[in-house]
């Protein structure tokens, strides 16, 4: 079975597409294409034009890289929520287009069980991960529990890129600031005392995110803020997975979301595995970030599980939790 | 209250077919403050628009016109 | 300490079974995590342990049944408590009669209650931190706790149990409706206020 998935739930609109082969998920081509602002953060309505403007060009691009023809596709998904209203609407329209234009049928999917999906089923051994994932405005520790994706912590206030970003604001860094971040951290020279707020598996970020700009303002280096942040944030993300790993009895965790490209994050979750003798892992970064072929491996999951949708049911939900998911496909 | 009427006539009959179905659960879900009304007939889509407010108006031009050039530029390339 | 038997190990420490003074005991030992700076790692045991020992003594005096402590070592990480030997409510719950299972979460909301009305946040009301010994529920593991009279502590503290009946208990989501029967019976008139800041708390949550 092969499926093209399309992306939009955020700055990113992406088509992947790929092959089911022994339950296991062949990724043939996977374009991302990044909006990025000039300045300041995102504007979903902006976001949603860049969509709009470039995603016929992706398909297209996306049939010629693969090989597959137009003929060959057997399901189009696209990213049905959680995200951005009118970035979600942009590509749940292309999808819809799509799977008239070819006549094939359509299924919108969960973002966040997607990042999960793809690590199963590309990471050998990856079969009951805790996932800790974190992107711009998401961030949760998820497992399956009792035919369901369920959150077991999440972020109270803003998600680790938001507050990442909303620093490099503060100090003039330029979108995204993690990478940028990650970067000065590597030049500091001492740890100053941050907030670290963590309350049963949930975390929150405002208070780090206040200090760290005091610091900047009386004249704190630059670096050494930096390296602050990303010790206290990640040590309390490591924490907060580390404790659903003990209450879920789970072996195993998985990273997604733009952040898992940062080295020190999935340094500090590797070493927090082995001290647990727990196992540990990464899809390649264009896996990880958001992307098409797991919107696409998603759908060949449900659709070879009988779940169907027409195309004038076929909506988007902003507000699509992870755990309104039926996992029919795992047991 | 604000009102734009839109009429697209497009080159034949399918085109106009997978922008309209394309569109259709876009109208379903509700934008506030705002009624949207779709007919397709034959190759030409005609889409009413009515809000309480102008920059409430020029928002939802803006998206359907989005999602139109966005499902006919799909349409195109496969 | 002579014998070392590990009774439990939970994300942040081991519970090891041990005797002081001739009583049974249990040491909730905070283990170094080699992930985290060494920096913020002192800092952490240090001050969870004190907040830990601090906060149990309190919620004895209100009357929310919690291990006797014996020693505490701050340096170490260290607190020495008695043993409660009873049963976890996270284990026991789901095999209970609808009866039951109300009365137990109605005992349950009664004690966050005594909690809450003196400001004190638990920071982690979970199932698997309270134990059913001789129809009395102990409270354990205050270590993510704090003083805090604030409407949204008290909103966040309670969220936390939701989130725990919904991950773990999904199949008797009424629970909860009981613990705030319990809740609003102690809490008294402002008990709503705290309630409807769950809600809040729950739609303030990024796209879940």
């Amino acid at each position: 079975m092969i499926c093209l998935g399309i992306e939009g739930t955020a700055h990113s609109i992406c088509v992947g597409i790929v092959k089911e082969k022994n339950n296991r998920c062949i990724v043939l081509s996977n374009i991302i294409k990044i909006y990025k602002p000039e300045k300041g953060g995102i504007h979903p309505r902006e976001a949603a034009n860049h969509h709009a403007t470039y995603i016929a060009d992706l398909i297209k691009d996306s049939f010629k890289q693969s090989g597959v023809d137009t003929g060959d596709v057997d399901l189009v998904s696209f990213s049905k929520g959680p995200g951005l209203g009118p970035c979600l609407r942009t590509a749940a329209t292309a999808a819809r287009a799509l799977s008239l234009t070819i006549n094939k049928p359509i299924l919108g999917v969960n973002h966040c069980v997607a990042h999960l999906e793809i690590g199963r089923g590309t990471l050998k051994d990856c079969i009951d991960p805790v996932l800790l994932y974190t992107s711009g405005a998401n961030t949760q520790v998820i497992a399956f529990a009792e035919g369901r994706y369920r959150v077991f912590g999440e972020t109270l206030d803003v998600g680790i890129g938001n507050c990442l970003d909303k620093f490099g604001r503060i100090a003039n860094l330029s979108f995204p600031c993690g990478p940028k971040i990650e970067q000065l951290a590597l030049n500091a020279k001492k740890y100053i005392d941050l907030p670290y707020s963590i309350k049963g598996m949930d975390i929150a970020f405002s208070g780090l995110l206040t200090a760290a700009e005091t610091f900047y303002k009386k004249g704190e280096k630059l670096e050494d803020i930096c390296f602050s942040i990303q010790e206290t944030a990640f040590a309390a993300l490591t924490e907060i997975t580390e404790r659903a790993m003990a209450h879920t009895e789970k072996k195993q965790v998985l990273l997604a979301g733009g952040v898992a490209a940062n080295k020190r994050l999935c340094n500090m979750v590797n070493t927090m595995a082995k001290e647990r003798e727990a196992s540990f892992f990464v899809p390649e970064k264009t896996l990880c970030i958001d992307n098409g072929a797991m919107i696409a491996w998603l759908g060949v999951l449900m659709y070879n599980n009988g779940v169907r949708m027409k195309v004038e049911n076929s909506f988007i939900n902003q507000r699509f939790r992870t755990d309104m998911v039926d996992v029919t496909w795992r047991d | 209250m604000k009102k734009v009427c839109f009429v697209l006539d497009f080159e034949n009959f399918d085109d106009a077919r997978v922008v309209y179905n394309s569109l259709n659960p876009e109208i379903k879900h509700k934008i506030p403050k705002t009624k949207i009304k779709v007919k397709l007939k034959e190759t030409v889509l005609k889409i009413d628009i009515e809000a309480n407010d102008i920059s409430s108006l020029r928002a939802a031009c803006n998206s359907y016109l989005r999602w139109i050039n966005t499902a006919l530029n799909v349409k195109k390339t496969v | 300490m002579i014998d070392k038997t590990i009774l439990y190990k939970c994300a942040e420490a081991e519970i090891v079974v041990s005797k002081y003074l001739g009583f049974d005991v249990v040491l909730k030992n905070r283990v170094t995590k080699g992930y985290r700076l060494r920096k913020i790692n002192d800092i952490l045991i240090a001050t969870r342990t004190r907040e830990e020992a601090k906060l149990m003594s309190e919620a004895r005096q209100s009357g929310v049944c919690v291990p006797i402590i014996y020693d505490v070592d701050l340096q170490k990480g260290v607190i020495t408590m008695s043993y409660v030997k009873g049963k976890r409510v996270k284990d026991i719950l789901n095999n209970l009669s609808e009866d039951e299972r109300k009365k137990l979460c109605i005992k349950i909301g009664e004690s966050i209650g005594n909690l809450h009305k003196n400001d004190i946040i638990h920071g982690d009301i979970t199932t698997s931190n309270m134990i059913l010994l001789d129809d009395m529920i102990y409270f354990i593991d205050f270590g993510l706790g704090e003083i805090n009279n604030e409407i949204e502590a008290k909103g966040v503290d309670l969220h936390v149990l939701t989130e725990a009946i919904e991950s773990t208990h999904f199949k008797y989501s009424n629970c909860f409706e009981y613990v705030l029967e319990g809740y609003r019976k102690i809490y008294g008139k402002d008990s709503n206020k705290i309630i409807l800041k769950i809600d809040e708390i729950v739609r303030r949550g990024r796209y879940r």
